[in-house]
């Protein structure tokens, strides 16, 4: 059975803020998704609800038709892995690997060792003792291993360096190609992530901006390089992103779908026309005012 | 899978039974040893005998280990997907036969105390005196007191995680009401800093019936597990 979620008019309050408000998607089929946003926009809120690690405020989440909180058939298909202070954790590499193949019923004890070993994990260190880029690693092998169906990781690159980052990249790949899942990537290193994620969902300031596929997202995004005068002409009245001007030639980034012809128009023009990459296109699209200040 | 006593419930209590044994297995060697010590070196004058010591350490030992645990099991758990139901259940039976064992073990080796050392009451209102050969009240009495401390550390401990310093200082001072009157249901009073004693002088100084005191004991843990229990079960994780 593939993978459902759905969230229905979800808001969470804090206190007296708003972490997020009136969000509603379905995320439909096994399939790798990214959820991006940027500092404090309600990325990990979002993430904790469908772990049921809090409740909505208003509106429901449902997996596979259920409410996910304090209910044993859905939160045991969950696992979250996030970033988290592990200075005082006093168990074993192996004892945290014991501790999670008890209570995940997917788990796979052959994968699990066979990551230690890609990630030159020590089973018998303490866990404190490990450096922050091995603690993620050590998070990855237990989200990896644990095969839920819902399978979460939020910024859990922490610390690693670069050729970690691409085991844990490469693993992830791998293990959802043979056992397909509903993941759920929230990065801020998003270019690093682009090539993998099927959906992207952007929250900012705690409102859905956009869920789409990746490939339609980014058909949207058409960067356009010519002369000045004709590129202020031919794309008055499109959301331009981000204009840069230099002597008398003039680039812009559109946004949106383009009327039909349109980008014949371009082309008769002259003008030089690129993709906008994933990571360009978050930016803009988050970009608020006195951000550059 | 739902219920009390489920699979998973059963996995938490087996983990916390095991953690606490272990825990438990370090400290009492210690204990007996410092008793043996205490018996051979007449410079220490401490007028406990092996049961009614041990009650006082243990009681103190499950009030700091309940807080610790409180702190750091709930979110172990949630994180890996076990409900707060399953987990504060598991919690609690785990704990339970842990102290059901360590009282049983404190009965025998009482009970050892007194062949090779003799009949020696410590304490003028100590339990052992005033349960003086009932093993099987000495053996519930011990029981009961140690888990309802052990629920009060819990209380403390989520009462600060949870609901920050004030509520913490809260469950601070109505720890202390729930600890003198478990301890004055058993005429028992810890020998705290705070005295309890003196705190508790307001209720009147009669023997209570062990009836009534198990039953009192019952109720103040009742109202202890149904207060944990509110507070717990729709407890947020933060990330």
């Amino acid at each position: 059975m593939t993978t459902e979620i759905k969230a229905d008019h979800v808001s969470l309050r804090l206190g007296n803020h708003n972490v997020l408000s009136d969000i509603s998607f379905q995320l439909k089929g096994d399939k790798i998704y990214g959820l991006l946003g940027r500092n404090g926009a309600g990325k990990t809120s979002l993430l904790s609800l469908l772990a049921s690690f809090r409740e909505p405020t208003e509106g429901t989440i449902r997996i596979n038709d259920e409410m996910p909180f304090e209910n044993d058939r859905v939160m045991n298909q969950v696992n979250f892995v996030y970033a988290k202070d592990q200075s005082n954790e006093t168990e074993t590499v192996k004892g945290m690997l014991e501790f999670a193949e008890r209570y995940r019923p997917n788990w796979n004890a052959e994968y699990a060792l066979k990551l230690v070993k890609r990630f030159k994990l020590p089973l018998d260190q303490k866990v404190d003792a490990l450096s922050k880029g091995k603690q993620s690693a050590l998070d990855v092998v237990i989200g990896l291993a644990s095969r839920t169906s819902v399978t979460i990781f939020d910024e859990a690159y922490l610390g690693m360096d670069a050729p970690a980052r691409s085991v844990f990249y490469e693993e992830l790949i791998k293990d959802y190609a043979e056992h397909p899942r509903c993941m759920i990537l929230s990065t801020h290193l998003i270019s690093e992530v682009a090539s993998l994620i099927e959906e992207v969902m952007i929250i900012d300031c705690g409102k859905l901006l956009l869920h789409e596929s990746v490939d339609t997202f980014m058909s949207h995004g058409l960067s356009v390089t010519g002369p000045a005068e004709k590129v202020d002409q031919l794309t008055s009245g499109l959301h331009l992103l981000k204009q840069q001007q230099l002597g008398r030639t003039k680039s812009v980034m559109i946004y949106g779908q383009l009327e039909s012809g349109r980008r014949a128009e371009f082309e008769s023009a002259g003008f030089e026309l690129g993709p906008i990459g994933l990571q360009e296109l978050f930016i803009y699209l988050t970009e608020h005012e006195g951000d550059e200040e | 899978m739902s219920g009390f006593m489920n699979h998973v419930t059963r996995k938490v209590a087996v983990d916390i039974f095991w953690r606490l044994s272990t825990w438990m297995a370090w400290c009492l060697p210690f204990y007996i040893g410092f008793f043996i010590i205490e018996h051979f070196v007449p410079q220490i004058q401490i007028d406990l005998n092996f049961f009614d010591g041990t009650i006082q350490s243990a009681k103190v030992y499950m009030l700091v280990v309940g807080i610790i645990l409180a702190l750091s099991v709930p979110g172990a758990y949630i994180r890996n997907g076990v409900t707060r139901k399953n987990m504060f259940n598991g919690v609690f039976i785990g704990m339970s036969c842990t102290v059901g064992v360590l009282s049983l073990v404190v009965q025998i080796l009482y009970g050892l105390s007194l062949w090779i050392f003799g009949n020696e009451f410590g304490q003028s209102n100590g339990l052992s005196q005033i349960y003086h050969n009932q093993f099987l009240s000495l053996f519930l009495i011990f029981f009961l007191l140690c888990v309802i401390y052990f629920a009060i550390g819990w209380l403390i401990g989520l009462a600060f995680s949870r609901y920050g310093f004030l509520s913490g200082m809260f469950s601070i001072a109505l720890s202390i009401v729930l600890v003198g009157l478990s301890e004055y249901f058993w005429n028992s009073y810890m020998k705290l800093p705070w005295r309890l004693d003196l705190l508790m002088s307001w209720l009147p100084d009669t023997q209570i019936l062990f009836v009534t005191g198990f039953v009192g004991s019952a109720v103040i843990l009742a109202l202890l597990i149904a207060l944990l229990h509110m507070m717990i079960r729709r407890m947020p994780i933060k990330p």
